[in-house]
C-alpha cells in the first residue's frame, strides 16, 4: 500500500448523510437508553474529539429530547449555569441559566468538559444527581424539581491537561459512567469516509496518520488528535486542498505548542505524506 | 532546506517523540549517544534505538539535519533489527559486518520508503550508493509493513557478498549505523584493567558490576545503606557508556582550577518513570498542612458581567441615571484568580548517599515533593519534579517524576524510586535549568533538595563546588531562581560556597523539612 494516490473524488458524498451519524464502539447506545430510562446522570469519559458530544447529540435525537449544551471553563460558576440577575433599566431581572432551563423543560442537560469548571460550580449539581432530583435555586430561594425527561450528562478527559484538578471520586460516584475510546482503525475510517466523503482508502490513509500521531502523543506530552481532525483534514481534501496541507492545518497546527515536539510532528508527516501526493 | 542545527536537548526530545512513533511503539525510547565511537544503532532487546550526537555530516545541503535524524530513525525501526537481533552474530569479520550492515541497508531502506513514502527522496539522496531491496535472492521479503523472512536470510545474503565484492564495496555510509549486535559485548584488555583497577564503588566486591548499587567512597558516616538492585532488565537497558560512546545529552563542566569549561564533559540522561505503578497515593496531612496554598481568589467589583450583583454600584447607577448623570452598565462582582506566572522545579537527590537511615531522607525528600507538588497542582501552577543520581560522568541520570505539561498531578512518591549511585550534582542543575527555560512561564524556580554533597568519580571537593557554583551562577544568568535546601548534617558545609548564602539552607533535622520547605517556596514564589 502506498500512502496517497490520488483520492477518488468521485466518491463525494451524495445528498445529505443523517446529521446525527453515530458509530458505537460497544454498547454505549444501550447504557445510555437505560441511564435516561432509570434518570440516573450519565458521565462520560475518554479523549478529546473521539464522539462524546457526538453520542450525545445522537441520543438526544432518537429520544427526542432537547438538548442544552454547555462548554465549561476556568471561569464557568455556577451562576452562568442556574442563572442570574440581569439590569433592566432601573430594575432587576432573573434570567434562567442552561440547567435551570433543562431543569424546567425536561431536557438533556450537557456540561461538556466539566471538570474545567471551577470547584464551586459543581456543587449546584449534587441535588440533582442523588435521589432528590431537584435544583435549589438560592438567589430566589426556589426549588425545582426536575421535570420528567430531564437527564444530565458530564463529560470528562481524564487525560486532559487541566485535569490537574483531579475530580473527586464522591462526585464521580454520582453518576453512571461510560468510557469512550477512539474507535478501532477500520471504524474509525468508515466513520471519516462517511463524514468527510473522500474514498474508503484514503480516509485509511487519514486514519494512519493520526494513529502514528498518538503512538507520539504519548512520548511528546500532547493533546493525541482527535477523530474530529481527521474528518476536517477530509473535508479539506474534499474541498480541493493538497493532502499535505490540509493535515498541515487541520491535523497538526493545533498540536503545535512551540516547542521542539513541533518539529517531530512536522517530520512525522514529512514522512507519512509526500509532498504533491493526493488531490 | 536551510535551518538551525538542533541542539542536544533539543534533538534528545525529537528523538524521544519520534522513536516510538516510527516504529509503532516496537522501540520505545529514543536516546543521543556522544563522543568518538557514535553510530545510529538499536539496542540488543531493539527497544531502545540511538542516535549520534553531533549528527553525521551529509553531502547533500538539501537535507536538513533533522530529517537526516528522521531517516536514521526510519531505518532503524526496521523490522529486520529484530531479525538479526536474535542470531549470535559475535563472530562475524569486520568485512562481513559490513556486508551485513549493507544488505540489512537495503532492505530496511526498501521498508522504510514503503512505510514512509515522504522519506523516499531524502533516503534516497543520503544513500545514493545503496540499492533498496524488498527481494532477497529472488524472495519478496518487504511487504505489508513487515519483514517476511528470517533473519538469516540477510546473513546468507551478506557472506555472499562478502566473497563477491571488493573492500571498497564494503564501506558503509554511517546514516546505516551498526548491526544490532550487542555493542558493548567485547570488552577490551585496557577496559579489564581500568574497571579492576579503580577505587572499589561498592562494599560488595562480588558485584559484576560495581558502578550501579555503590555506596559513596567516603562511607555513609557509619549510617547504614540498604540499597536493593532494581530489578533486572537486560534487554531494555542501555549498553555500558564507555568514554567514546556515551549515551545522552552532553553538558560542560567548569573546572575552577584552569577556569574553562571541559566541553561535553558530562552525559546526562533523562529518564521517565513510569507513574502509572505505583498507587497514587495522598501525602500524610501532616506534611501536606504546611503546603496548603489556597488558590489566590480575588474579588473584583464593577464589572459589565459576573457571577453576582454588585449591589454598591447598582445603587450609585441607580443614582446616576436620577440624577441624570451617564451611566456605566458596569453593576457586576465576579470571583477572579490571582494570577502567578510562576514555574517551580523540584529537584531531589537521588543518590546512594540518602539511602542512608533506610532511605529516610529520601522518602521524606519524595514527602515533601508530594506535598508541594500537590499544592502546586491545586492551584493550578506549572510544576515539575526531577530527581538525579549518577555512575560516573558518563552517565549522570535525571528521572523526569512528573513534567510540566505532564496532564495529570502527578505523586513523586508513587514512582518507587530508589537510590543509587552518586552525586554529581553540576550537571542535573543545567539540565533542569534548560528544560524550566523551555517552559512558558513569566518567572522560574529551581527548588534543589539533597544533602549538598557533590561526590562522584573525580568530582570532589573545591572542583566539584566550583562546578556547581559556576552552574548557579549560569541559571541565575539565564533568569532561574536557584535555592537548595541541605538535609541532614554534614563535616563541613559547601552550601554557602556552592549556593550563595541567601540561595541555601541546612536543615539539620529531616523532620524540619516540609516546614522549611513550604516557607522557601512560598518566598520564592512571591519575591
Amino acid at each position: 500500500m502506498r500512502p496517497f494516490e490520488p483520492a477518488s473524488l468521485s466518491t463525494l458524498r451524495e445528498g445529505k448523510a443523517p446529521t446525527s451519524f453515530y458509530k458505537e464502539s460497544r454498547n454505549e447506545k444501550a447504557v445510555f437508553r437505560a441511564a435516561f430510562a432509570a434518570r440516573a446522570p450519565l458521565l462520560l469519559t475518554g479523549p478529546t474529539g473521539c464522539g462524546k458530544t457526538r453520542l450525545v447529540e445522537h441520543m438526544a435525537e432518537e429520544l427526542e429530547r432537547p438538548l442544552f449544551t454547555v462548554s465549561c471553563h476556568d471561569d464557568l460558576t455556577s451562576s452562568d449555569l442556574v442563572g442570574r440577575f440581569l439590569v433592566h433599566g432601573g430594575d432587576v431581572e432573573w434570567i434562567d441559566g442552561p440547567l435551570t432551563r433543562a431543569v424546567r423543560q425536561g431536557a438533556f442537560c450537557y456540561l461538556d468538559e466539566v471538570i474545567e469548571a471551577r470547584r464551586d460550580t459543581l456543587a449546584v449539581l449534587h441535588s440533582l444527581t442523588d435521589h432528590r432530583r431537584s435544583l435549589y435555586l438560592d438567589r430566589i430561594n426556589e426549588r425545582l424539581p426536575a421535570a420528567d425527561g430531564f437527564m444530565l450528562i458530564c463529560s470528562y478527559n481524564p487525560a486532559s491537561r487541566s485535569a490537574l484538578k483531579e475530580m473527586k471520586p464522591s462526585f464521580r460516584q454520582r453518576f453512571v459512567s461510560l468510557d469512550l475510546g477512539y474507535l478501532p482503525e477500520e471504524d474509525e475510517a468508515f466513520v471519516v469516509a462517511t463524514e468527510a466523503g473522500v474514498s474508503a482508502s484514503f480516509a485509511q490513509q487519514l486514519v494512519h496518520v493520526a494513529t502514528v500521531l498518538r503512538q507520539a502523543a504519548h512520548e511528546g506530552t500532547f493533546e493525541p488528535p482527535s477523530t474530529r481532525t481527521v474528518v476536517t483534514a477530509g473535508r479539506l481534501i474534499v474541498e480541493g486542498l493538497e493532502p499535505r496541507a490540509a493535515i498541515h492545518a487541520a491535523i497538526l497546527e493545533p498540536l503545535f505548542s512551540g516547542n521542539v515536539v513541533d518539529t517531530a510532528l512536522q517530520e512525522l508527516i514529512a514522512a507519512l505524506v509526500p509532498e504533491g501526493a493526493g488531490a | 532546506m536551510t535551518e538551525a542545527l538542533p541542539s542536544a536537548i533539543e534533538l534528545a526530545r525529537l528523538v524521544e517523540i519520534l522513536a516510538p512513533a516510527l516504529s509503532q511503539g516496537r522501540r520505545r525510547k529514543g536516546r543521543l549517544v556522544t563522543g568518538r565511537a557514535r553510530a545510529f544503532f538499536t539496542s540488543k532487546g531493539c527497544t531502545n534505538v540511538y542516535v549520534p550526537f553531533p549528527l553525521p555530516a551529509v553531502g547533500d545541503k538539501r537535507v536538513s539535519a533533522v530529517r537526516v535524524a528522521t531517516c536514521g530513525l526510519a531505518l532503524q525501526s526496521s523490522p529486520t533489527k529484530e531479525a538479526l537481533a536474535e542470531l549470535p552474530l559475535g563472530d562475524l569479520r569486520p568485512a562481513e559486518r559490513a556486508a551485513l550492515s549493507l544488505v540489512e541497508g537495503e532492505v530496511a531502506m526498501a521498508w522504510a520508503i514503503e512505510r514512509f513514502a515522504g522519506l523516499e527522496h531524502d533516503l534516497r539522496a543520503l544513500l545514493p550508493t545503496l540499492r533498496p531491496a524488498s527481494t532477497l535472492a529472488g524472495r519478496l521479503v518487504i511487504a505489508q509493513g513487515g519483514f517476511l523472512a528470517d533473519g538469516r536470510a540477510l546473513v546468507v545474503a551478506a557472506l555472499e557478498r562478502t566473497r563477491a565484492g571488493t573492500p571498497a564495496d564494503l564501506i558503509v555510509p554511517e546514516l546505516l549505523g551498526l548491526p544490532p549486535l550487542d555493542v558493548s559485548a567485547r570488552r577490551s584488555l585496557s577496559s579489564h584493567f581500568r574497571v579492576l583497577g579503580r577505587m572499589p564503588y561498592s562494599v560488595r566486591r562480588s558485584q559484576p558490576r560495581p558502578t550501579v548499587f555503590g555506596i559513596p567512597v567516603g562511607g555513609t558516616d557509619g549510617a547504614r545503606s540498604r540499597n536493593l538492585p532494581p530489578r533486572e532488565r537486560p534487554d531494555e537497558s542501555d549498553p555500558e557508556p564507555s568514554a567514546d560512546r556515551r549515551i545522552g545529552i552532553p553538558y560542560d563542566e567548569w573546572n575552577r582550577f584552569t577556569r574553562r569549561y571541559r566541553r561535553g564533559h558530562v552525559s546526562v540522561v533523562e529518564r521517565r518513570v513510569a507513574t502509572g505503578e505505583g498507587k497514587p497515593l495522598r501525602p500524610a496531612p501532616e506534611i501536606l498542612r504546611w503546603f496548603r496554598q489556597s488558590p489566590s481568589h480575588v474579588w473584583r467589583s464593577r464589572l459589565e458581567d459576573g457571577i453576582e450583583l454588585d449591589v454598591d454600584a447598582f445603587v450609585d447607577e441607580c443614582a446616576a441615571r436620577a440624577a441624570g448623570n451617564p451611566v456605566t452598565g458596569r453593576v457586576y462582582r465576579s470571583l477572579d484568580h490571582g494570577d502567578r506566572d510562576v514555574a517551580t522545579a523540584i529537584l531531589l537527590d537521588a543518590s546512594a548517599s540518602l539511602g542512608a537511615d533506610g532511605g529516610l531522607h529520601l522518602r521524606l525528600q519524595l514527602a515533601c515533593a508530594d506535598a508541594l507538588a500537590t499544592a502546586l497542582a491545586h492551584t493550578g501552577e506549572s510544576h515539575a519534579v526531577f530527581a538525579f543520581s549518577g555512575q560516573g560522568r558518563h552517565r549522570v541520570e535525571v528521572s523526569v517524576l512528573k513534567d510540566f505539561h505532564e496532564p495529570r498531578a502527578v505523586v513523586p512518591g508513587s514512582t518507587g524510586l530508589k537510590t543509587a549511585g552518586y552525586t554529581r550534582l553540576g550537571a542535573p542543575i543545567r539540565h533542569v535549568t534548560k528544560r524550566l527555560l523551555a517552559a512558558p512561564a513569566e518567572r522560574r524556580i529551581l527548588l534543589s533538595l539533597g544533602d549538598g554533597l557533590p561526590s562522584d568519580e573525580g568530582y570532589e571537593g573545591e572542583y566539584a563546588w566550583g562546578d556547581v557554583r559556576r552552574a548557579v551562577e549560569e541559571a541565575e544568568e539565564a533568569g532561574v531562581t536557584v535555592y537548595h535546601i541541605g538535609v541532614g548534617r554534614v563535616r563541613v558545609d559547601p552550601l554557602k560556597e556552592c549556593f550563595g548564602l541567601h540561595r541555601s539552607r541546612r536543615v539539620v533535622s529531616v523532620r524540619d523539612l516540609p516546614r522549611v520547605m513550604a516557607q522557601v517556596h512560598e518566598r520564592l514564589r512571591a519575591a
